[in-house]
């Protein structure tokens, strides 16, 4: 049995882009009013690095020597080989008995890393698990791509999943539809297509490759998909809609936020969105709305949150926590 | 359904739209802060009042709000209901 014990988050808000949208933006209602950007030399795994630091510090009492998992969900790994995780578990000192293990995921990162530590944990494979994300889709955007800059935000992010003797992470749904990832995808860098001299020279600011997004695409996608999603992880976990005293969905972007709320018929107390405030930084997005959720005071003991992720790949995943 | 109530939705969402000032025949892509966001809001909105979704293909063969309304007949006719 687990559950969430503590969540901490990193925002590198002293790099907030000074960029001036154009008049044609409506800033106000539709994109992130504050955006996250990393300094040129740090990587997401300096983002997660740091929020580790911040949970450990708001946590005293929890000694680094009884973590026995460290994940780390991201889509900006800091070398094609080794982990990721490694680096992250030498950086941060943890004990030789910890295993390790990075999730490449993106949007629905945050939901699949939780059912990752709640399998090891229900299975006795690990008691404390420190899942990390770090997102740095900064580094990856045009610098004529406005819209982007306006959408996406860095971020680290660290949680603490231990056994409990209360199962309060529910059942997951899962789901795939590999045909999307033409629809949002930094293809350029992999092994299938290695950035090239040509490359450098026509893209200097973007030695990652260049994130690509079809919005229209992804929006349909989450109307289509979303709301059947909703229904599937309530009948799985045998709950009723009217049960569920919030909803924490990816934060893609405001459009697609308020665009679900309205056509899930989600009231909108119950419905938990910082997007003006954090825009959409992908795999961090739910774990930072969780915890500035709490850090207002909105959740009690008991109540049962859902988590929703969607978006690249196209993968989605869902569950339902139990607010401790 | 009828165009007078497809029109009275969207003047009500976007705030910048006076009311009675769009026609069947005005051109949406002409309205008042018109940008590739408010594309967006109008797909969404079409999904949450008609059960349809458009794709890119229908936005961009429409050119006036008479336009989109048609594609909205057909696809509920033929059955094209996202529910």
């Amino acid at each position: 049995m687990a559950q969430i014990n503590k969540i901490s988050y990193y925002l590198p808000l002293n790099n907030v882009a000074g960029f001036e949208p154009d008049n044609n933006i409506d800033e106000a209602t539709n994109y992130a009013s504050k955006r996250s950007v990393v300094s040129i030399d740090e990587v997401g795994s300096d983002l997660a690095f740091k929020a580790a630091n911040i949970l450990f510090n708001e946590y005293p009492n929890r000694e680094k020597e009884s973590i026995d998992f460290l994940l780390y969900s991201t889509q900006g790994l800091d070398y094609f080989s080794p982990t990721t995780s490694s680096v992250l578990h030498h950086r941060l000192g943890l004990s030789e008995k910890c295993g390790i293990l990075d999730l490449p995921f993106g949007c629905a990162g945050f939901v699949y890393g939780l059912s990752v530590a709640n399998a090891l944990i229900h299975a006795g494979n690990a008691t404390t698990v420190l899942f990390l994300l770090g997102e740095i889709p900064s580094k990856a955007i045009h610098e004529d791509d406005v819209d982007f800059k306006l959408l996406f935000s860095d971020a680290g992010v660290a949680c603490l999943i231990e056994s409990d003797e209360d199962q309060r992470i529910k059942k997951f749904v899962f789901g795939t539809d590999g045909n999307g990832f033409k629809n949002l995808n930094i293809l350029r860098g992999g092994t299938r297509a290695p950035l090239d001299s040509d490359w450098i020279k026509t893209n200097p600011t973007l030695p990652h490759g260049r994130l690509a997004m079809n919005g229209l695409e992804i929006l349909r996608f989450s109307l289509d998909k979303v709301p059947k999603l909703v229904n599937d992880i309530l009948m799985k976990n045998a709950m009723q809609f009217a049960e569920i005293d919030y909803f924490v969905f990816h934060h893609s972007s405001e459009v697609i936020l308020t665009s679900l709320q309205r056509k899930c018929a989600i009231p909108k107390e119950k419905f938990i969105n910082y997007f003006t405030e954090v825009g959409n930084s992908a795999s961090c997005s739910i774990p930072i709305a969780l915890e500035k959720a709490n850090e207002e005071g909105k959740f009690i003991p008991g109540n049962k949150i859902m988590l929703l992720g969607f978006g690249t790949g196209y993968a989605w995943a869902g569950t339902i926590i139990i607010w401790s | 359904m009828e165009i007078a109530d497809f029109i009275r939705i969207i003047e009500n969402e976007f705030e910048e739209v006076a009311p009675d000032s769009l026609k069947p025949e005005s051109c949406f892509r002409e309205m008042d802060g018109w940008s590739s966001m408010h594309a967006l809001i109008f797909v969404a909105l079409i999904d949450h009042h008609y059960k349809v979704l458009l794709n890119g293909e229908e936005l961009k063969s429409a050119s006036t709000i008479e336009d989109l309304f048609n594609i909205v007949n057909s696809k509920i006719a033929s059955g094209e209901i996202n529910d």
